[in-house]
């Protein structure tokens, strides 16, 4: 019957080799070294913040204990000295906990990798074990994940991390919308081949290396994956993170450099789950969205009426309403759907929650109207008062008839006085140090919280700017950083999905999985002339790109090209059209990164390459053809360097003899140009101006020479 | 269907020797015959084509082809948006009546009268909830749940096994027919009869929203007799999903082929006793189930005139 | 955890720690949900009875009952719809009452464990005293310690009273199904219902339809279809929709319970009052099987609190935003099914009418335990 047994069986069956001895260990990251919590990480570590009226890292705990883990490290950093108090007085350090907890002070450390190092150095890990962040609530079945992560390591000696992800849709409420990241994986094993953070203000494309392509068969690119930061590791990724020093973020940092890295050779695995709940409480979006998934069950069995507090008493009626021993209701007053009450609170006459958590020892008065929001322990809400889809933090008062709008944050010990209004997104603190210096802040905020409130408006520090979506005035309208800062909701949020999903919206089609082989032979069975195009157009560029990085020979890029061309059957057209695109697509390159000016870029790149035009371009027709590629490149092109490109390359292209001058000249003449912009036109101009009179010029020489 | 047909007479020509009104009605007896060796017809189609073999055989045989054709294609049109669409709205329109500020319904898989009518509740600004219920394999109310929540009525989904636990609170049951047989019982989406009697135990009202075109003459007394049947493999896959990408076979009827005594039984329809129905809403009013008979009658003597 | 005080154990006693840490595991594990099912969770607690009861000192008698109601308690509220632990702790302290207040009546004292003797149907069985009084009666002058032996060899009865639950219902199966028939279940998950049918299997020749208890049992449900099929049973799948559908044709429902109440009705599956009310509007008769330690002396005042509500991504898919999002959804697991809907509840010390079993738990309780 005790656990251990349990633990045992399970590690009997997992693997063999494993000695049954070996203790299973757990890392617990408490601080998310971010501080999207703020103001409420100013007085209390997040891990202890309550959710659904439990701390944070209860749930995880919880996780732990149902997944057969022998030992617990909790690292903390911040309030490291709370964590401690906390889980000394916890069911956890009782003899009878599944585990034995241990917390690991390290408060000096800056980052996840510093935790790491620090880890390290104290040497307490001793095989393989579990890694996994303060905030995350889940419900899967660990052995499962285990055994797999144990099978996948005995077949692939450098698999040193298995990531656990969640699968959900791109926009799903408990996804973040802060730096959501983008998995490539290998279809059949699902071993993670890249991985990308999506920044909001990232370009919406993410670049994949054409070797990858090739390195596998399947590959598929996700966007839809709740990462929820539970990952197997092996016993050395304490040290690589020692060795490489630089590597902050596990994510960011870490997991891509041992992907882009060649030299450690490492591999790391992802383990998607789709039949179970798992996710992390990363800002306070998924804040939101997690206590309502709590709510409504699907974290079953970890639920309110699981009370995972020894002291809680919360029983579940139908609904989705939870409420402790000890609640008094008015008989008036209306409890909605998904709403969960703690004990000893009093609800006044009248009043409407709906949608809400409501912690100890709340005394709310008559025609309060909540919804959408958290309200924590010991918080007397006044007569009338209006709270929606905002967090009331512990130890809080919001008197008579005030108004709290949606997405505002009021933080411990903070009073709003009579009849104020706070409006949307606003985050109250009584913490003197966080005051934005340009406002005139005493004032403004006593405007806020009124002449017998308490609290000022807490300013996002410089360090967290970076976090934001910047577009986000233009789409809100509100406060920059809404993305985090939205509690929960409905129409702020919506609008704020349009314009991320928007930004996707290029991402998505990357979605679709695709097979690639060698490059010669794929696609050559599809018979769609289209599709054939298409794919020869992205075959080609590929092969080019590689021969103008790799420096290939010109005879290796003008062979392969011509392959291609046999092997899906299109015509000299579709290859000139590609050789341009490619070619200028590095001119542009090194034109915006500065590398060189367009003159130069365009010389550069013409003058090692026009000879893959010779076996291009045939007779005059086929000139023409060319120039009109040109123009109709450029055309694509950001308007600033796209005349002057255009330019030389046309100059280019009459140096190199690879068009004649009466082809340019009919060119010139033609309707296409005509069409073109001004620009183009005057720049044109006066070069072909320049090449009418040379040529006389160059003829008189020529005779001359003679 | 009947835009089907309506092409087969245009396409049609009489072949010499015989009339239009002879000859047609025979010609469209082989469509159907392949019709029904598709799916079996239902009720709704078996009414339209009696109609329309009617209309056919009344056709005066003098009148030139062209004619009788133009006419019979017109008489088709007609038909569609009388027995068809205007059944549909005025039954929406007296089936909403019955939704109060307050209710709780509850509504059994999908059905598009029973969808346009809580749409139309809805929009007069009724308040209410409505409880789906849904059942394997086919999911058809996480369909309509979807549909109604975007309209942003309060739904609550829920799974035929946990109807008792959601019953009590309901105050009326709407439920869709597949057709009305002539001895008052509902054929419907199978689990509807399970809906309907234990909200008949609990003296919830249950209503169908059916238009007469649905009413059969035909009397049957129970759903073992003359069913549908569906693809025991829709029941392998034990995913909520079921038209998701990962599927998931059940792991202990991977090979039931190769068990013997093991069967996997799916029909698609059940029959609900009259009793259990309060009364029918069609667009001809609302009736209890007895007076089906009456309405088939009604009609059939519509027929000959 | 630690506010148990429990005056027959101490803190600092070695062996005494070593019971609150089996306590308080065995609480944990109720509440994450690591045992369930009632044959499981009655086993494991009527175990952790018996290393209680033994580790346990106490000089009056009185301080052991209020002890043992304390930690029924606790094992309640650790979960208070897993009724096997309260039904266990409320049997113990029947057996401890009875053996102090002895038994002169000599009468109504059922603890009768089926034994090997055959069972038979009738409902005057009830009143034939068994062996057992005899031997309390030689106990009645007793106290304090004297009666450890006899309540753990009670408890110990207990325990094989669950082991050999099975075996004791299965034998009167042959009297209840006849050739030919047509049965339809729609518990699956319950072990009882397949050795009931399995033992039955062997003298008749009869076909069982299987519901699928959509969405939490189905994969026990097929896997439960796939054994029948091998014990040579003609086995059908049908989903939960068509039980209606298919009822004209049954000519018994077997379900299996979690737990039978004081009134006749039982918590059981979801899905199963379904059944067993078109079961009713089709006159098939219902038979419950169930071991006697399923019985409850509690009665259903409050329905929606016995029933537990389950994992809700069962139901809709976690990934499917719009619906996560906007349609409340609900997954209970267990469902109540009236008294008015089941005919007779089989159990392994005969067969009872949903109206006798108030008696019954009469016989198995004593009254004063029923609020713990």
């Amino acid at each position: 019957m005790p656990p251990k047994k349990e633990n045992k069986k399970d590690k009997k069956g997992a693997a063999a080799e494993f000695e049954e001895e070996t203790k299973f260990q757990a890392v617990v990251l408490t601080d998310s070294y971010q501080n999207r919590f703020r103001p409420m990480t100013l007085d209390k570590p997040r891990c202890l913040l309550p959710l659904v009226n439990a701390p944070l890292i209860e749930y995880t705990l919880e996780f732990l204990a149902t997944a057969g883990v022998d030992e617990v490290y909790i690292v903390c950093c911040s309030h490291g000295d709370q964590i401690e108090d906390y889980i000394r007085e916890s069911k956890w350090s009782r003899p009878w906990s599944p585990f034995t907890v241990q917390t690991v002070l390290s408060p000096e450390s800056m980052s996840v990798g510093d935790a790491m190092r620090d880890i390290d150095t104290k040497g307490l890990i001793k095989s393989d074990f579990l890694l996994i962040s303060g905030d995350v609530v889940t419900n899967i079945q660990f052995d499962k994940v285990l055994q797999a992560h144990r099978e996948r390591k005995i077949k692939d000696k450098n698999s040193i991390m298995t990531m656990v992800l969640r699968e959900a849709s791109s926009m799903h409420r408990t996804r973040s919308k802060i730096d959501p990241g983008v998995f490539i994986l290998d279809e059949a094993t699902d071993r993670c081949i890249r991985y990308e953070e999506i920044t909001v203000d990232s370009t919406p494309h993410i670049a994949i290396d054409p070797e990858l392509l090739d390195e596998s068969n399947d590959i598929s690119v996700r966007n839809d994956l709740i990462d929820c930061h539970i990952d197997i590791c092996s016993a050395d990724i304490p040290a690589l993170f020692q060795e490489n020093f630089d590597y902050d973020n596990l994510r960011k940092d870490f997991v891509r450099g041992i992907l882009t890295s060649d030299l450690l050779g490492k591999t790391i695995y992802t383990h998607i789950v789709n039949d179970s709940y798992a996710s992390r409480v990363e800002n306070f979006q998924t804040y939101d969205a997690i206590s309502r998934d709590i709510i409504s069950r699907y974290t079953y069995p970890i639920c309110p009426d699981s009370n995972l507090l020894d002291s809680q008493t919360y029983s579940y009626q139908s609904g989705h309403i939870y409420k402790e021993n000890d609640v008094v209701l008015a008989q008036s007053c209306m409890i909605k759907s998904a709403t969960v009450i703690g004990k000893d609170t009093f609800v006044g006459d009248g009043t409407k929650v709906d949608f809400s958590t409501i912690g100890r020892k709340c005394t709310i008065g008559n025609n309060v109207v909540i919804e959408g929001s958290y309200i924590w322990d010991n918080v007397t809400i006044e007569d009338n008062a209006i709270i929606k889809n905002s967090i009331v933090s512990s130890n809080t008062i919001i008197k008579e008839g005030a108004i709290v709008q949606s997405g505002s944050i009021v933080s411990f010990g903070v009073i709003v006085g009579k009849g104020q209004t706070i409006p949307l997104d606003t985050k109250l603190t009584i913490n003197e140090d966080y005051v934005d210096e340009q406002d005139d802040d005493e004032e403004s905020s006593n405007r806020l919280v009124g002449s017998d409130g308490k609290g000022i408006i807490y300013c996002e520090s410089d360090i967290e700017s970076d976090d934001y979506d910047e577009d986000d005035d233009s789409i809100g309208g509100h406060n920059r950083g809404a993305l985090n800062s939205l509690v929960s909701n409905f129409y702020q949020l919506n609008v704020s999905d349009v314009s991320i999903a928007s930004l996707s919206q290029p991402r998505k089609k990357t979605r679709r999985r695709y097979s690639t082989t060698s490059v010669t032979t794929a696609a050559s069975d599809l018979s769609d002339l289209e599709d054939e195009e298409e794919d020869f157009m992205r075959e080609a560029q590929l092969s080019l790109d590689r021969a103008i990085f790799e420096n290939h020979d010109l005879d290796i890029a003008a062979l392969e090209l011509n392959t291609l061309r046999m092997a899906m059957n299109v015509s000299y057209h579709e290859v000139r059209l590609a050789t341009i695109t490619t070619l200028h697509n590095h001119i542009f390159r090194l034109v915006l990164t500065d590398t060189l000016d367009v003159k130069s870029a365009v010389n550069k790149v013409h003058n090692r390459w026009y000879p893959l035009f010779s076996r291009q371009v045939f007779d005059r027709d086929d000139q023409e053809d060319l120039l009109q590629i040109v123009l109709d490149d450029s055309s694509r092109r950001p308007a600033a360097n796209a005349a002057k490109a255009l330019m030389y390359t046309v100059m280019s292209f009459y140096d190199n003899d690879v068009v004649e001058e009466e082809v340019i000249n009919k060119w010139w003449n033609s309707d296409a140009v005509k069409a073109s912009d001004e620009k183009t036109k005057e720049l044109l101009a006066k070069w072909i101006d320049w090449l009418q009179n040379a040529e006389s010029d160059s003829s008189e020489e020529e005779s001359d020479d003679e | 269907m009947l835009l089907v047909f309506k092409s087969v007479i245009r396409d049609y020509d009489t072949p010499s020797g015989t009339t239009l009104s002879r000859n047609l009605t025979a010609y469209l007896s082989h469509q159907i015959d392949y019709l029904v060796t598709a799916r079996p017809l239902s009720v709704s189609m078996g009414n339209a084509i009696r109609w329309l073999k009617r209309e056919i055989s009344i056709i005066n045989i003098d009148t030139s082809d062209t004619v009788a054709k133009r006419e019979l294609q017109s008489l088709i049109d007609t038909f569609i948006k009388e027995k068809i669409e205007a059944s549909g709205q005025v039954i929406v329109q007296s089936a909403a009546q019955n939704i109060n500020d307050g209710d709780v319904l509850l509504t059994f898989a999908r059905s598009e009268v029973v969808k346009q009518t809580f749409v139309e509740a809805h929009s007069q600004g009724k308040q209410f909830r409505v409880i789906v219920v849904d059942s394997r394999p086919l999911h058809e109310g996480k369909k309509l749940v979807s549909e109604l929540a975007s309209e942003g009525i309060k739904c609550t989904y829920i799974l035929i096994n946990a109807l008792s636990y959601v019953m009590s609170d309901v105050t009326t049951v709407f439920l869709g027919a597949h057709a009305m047989f002539a001895n008052g019982l509902l054929y419907s989406r199978v689990g509807s009869a399970l809906v309907a009697t234990s909200a008949k135990s609990r003296n919830i009202p249950v209503l169908v929203l059916c238009e007469s075109i649905k009413f059969s003459d035909r009397v049957q007394f129970d759903a073992v007799t003359l069913n549908e049947l569906s693809s025991p493999d829709a029941l392998l896959n034990i995913s909520i999903n079921s038209n998701s990408r990962n599927d998931t076979l059940s792991p202990a009827l991977r090979d039931w082929r190769d068990v013997a005594n093991l069967n996997i039984l799916n029909v698609l329809y059940d029959l609900t006793p009259a009793e259990a129905i309060k009364k029918i809403v069609s667009e001809v009013g609302n009736l209890p189930p007895s007076s089906v008979p009456v309405i088939l009658r009604e009609y059939k003597s519509d027929y000959n005139a | 955890m630690s506010d148990l005080t429990l005056k027959t154990l101490t803190h600092h006693h070695k062996s005494d720690k070593d019971i609150f840490f089996q306590i308080d595991t065995f609480i944990s594990q109720l509440k994450r949900r690591q045992i369930t099912g009632s044959n499981d969770v009655g086993m494991a607690t009527a175990h952790l009875l018996v290393r209680f009861v033994s580790a346990a000192r106490w000089t009056h008698i009185d301080s052991l009952i209020s002890d043992l109601r304390l930690l029924g308690k606790r094992l309640i509220a650790a979960q208070p719809r897993e009724f096997a632990c309260g039904n266990m702790v409320r049997r113990v302290l029947a057996l401890i009452r009875e053996e102090i207040h002895g038994n002169n009546e000599n009468g109504i004292d059922n603890k009768g464990l089926s034994s090997s003797s055959p069972l038979i149907t009738s409902m005057f069985n009830l009143l034939s005293t068994e062996d057992k009084s005899i031997e309390t009666a030689n106990n009645e002058k007793k106290t304090g310690r004297d009666l450890k032996p006899y309540i753990i060899e009670g408890i110990q009865e207990l325990i094989e009273e669950i082991r050999n639950i099975e075996d004791s219902i299965a034998g009167m199966s042959v009297e209840m199904i006849h050739e030919n028939e047509v049965l339809l279940t729609p518990s699956p998950n319950s072990k009882t219902v397949l050795e009931f049918l399995r033992r039955a299997s062997q003298k008749r020749k009869f076909s069982v339809l299987v519901t699928e208890s959509f969405p939490n049992e189905t994969e026990i449900a097929h896997a439960f279809a796939k054994k029948l099929a091998k014990a040579g049973i003609e086995t059908v799948i049908i989903p939960d929709s068509s039980v209606y559908a298919v009822m004209s044709r049954v000519g018994k429902v077997i379900v299996g319970a979690r737990t039978v109440l004081a009134n006749g009705g039982c918590i059981s599956a979801s899905g199963i009052a379904l059944a067993c009310e078109a079961a009713k509007n089709h006159k098939t008769p219902v038979l419950a099987v169930t071991g006697v330690y399923k019985l409850s002396p509690l009665y259903p005042f409050d329905v929606e609190s016995l029933i537990e509500v389950g994992n809700t991504g069962k139901v809709v898919d976690f990934s499917d935003k719009d619906m996560v999002e906007n349609v409340e959804v609900m997954n209970p697991t267990y469902d109540y099914v009236a008294p008015e809907n089941i005919d007779i509840y089989v159990t392994n010390i005969g067969g009872y009418s949903p109206s006798f079993i108030y008696r019954l738990v009469l016989d198995h309780y004593s009254s004063e335990d029923n609020k713990l």
